[in-house]
């Protein structure tokens, strides 16, 4: 389960997960939060891309649009984070610090983030997102996420962990 | 990521099918011993010439 926004915490957990997965494990990635942003395609310009008039019903997976509201698309204007552009936990200095560290990852010879996804997602990792949040992010999971996701709920979650061997929350 | 690009190269192969994975990484040679025993994979044979670690996997 990825909760943070970070490029440090989602780096770790897809390493992870593509490595287990390539070790014979079957893995399941869950998403919640700002977790979402690390799977998410830059949304572009304008800053908010749908105005969701109330009541109407364009929602998809996951979506209640009954109950959006406006601030909604003020936290949209204002998390501007995708795959492609997450701040560092720490020593982010504006962006200078993930600069910095893919120039590094880069002379290693390391897999970026969007690799690291696709391979991740090619060897057959599952991914899962958070309902509530899908829902409070309006984030629409058809359109706005690179990987095919389903929209599961703390239910699910608990199958899950319940069935499996490890567990990481990061 | 040797991890997931032998996970990779592997699918294409069928069993008894020989791989040669080459590397450079300090933890090459470890990695790559865990991976066949986690899937149980043979390793035929080993060897560094200079900084490049070859094994060679039996699927």
């Amino acid at each position: 389960m990825l909760v943070s926004g970070s490029l440090d915490h989602a780096l770790v957990a897809f390493e992870i997960a593509a490595g287990m997965q390539a070790m014979g494990m079957q893995i399941t990635m869950w998403f919640a939060l700002l977790g979402i942003n690390s799977i998410r395609k830059s949304a572009g310009f304008p800053l908010v891309r749908r105005g969701v008039p109330k009541g109407e019903l364009v929602g998809g997976a996951g979506r209640n649009t009954g109950t959006d509201t406006a601030w909604q698309q003020v936290l949209q204007a204002a998390n501007r984070y995708h795959s492609k552009r997450l701040p560092l936990s720490r020593l982010n200095f504006l962006g200078a610090g993930p600069w910095l560290l893919r120039k590094i990852m880069r002379k290693k010879g390391m897999a970026e983030l969007p690799g690291l996804i696709g391979s991740a997602a090619a060897l057959g990792v599952r991914f899962r997102v958070c309902q509530t949040c899908v829902d409070t992010m309006a984030c629409e999971v058809s359109e706005d996420l690179v990987v095919d996701v389903e929209v599961c709920g703390v239910s699910r979650y608990t199958l899950d962990v319940r069935d499996s061997h490890y567990n990481a929350v990061i | 990521m040797p991890l997931v690009r032998m996970a990779e190269a592997i699918t294409a192969m069928q069993p008894g099918q020989v791989l040669k994975v080459t590397g450079d990484d300090p933890f090459f040679e470890s990695g790559v011993r865990d991976y066949c025993l986690a899937r149980g994979y043979d390793i035929v044979g080993a060897s560094s010439d200079g900084r490049a670690i070859t094994v060679l996997i039996r699927v």
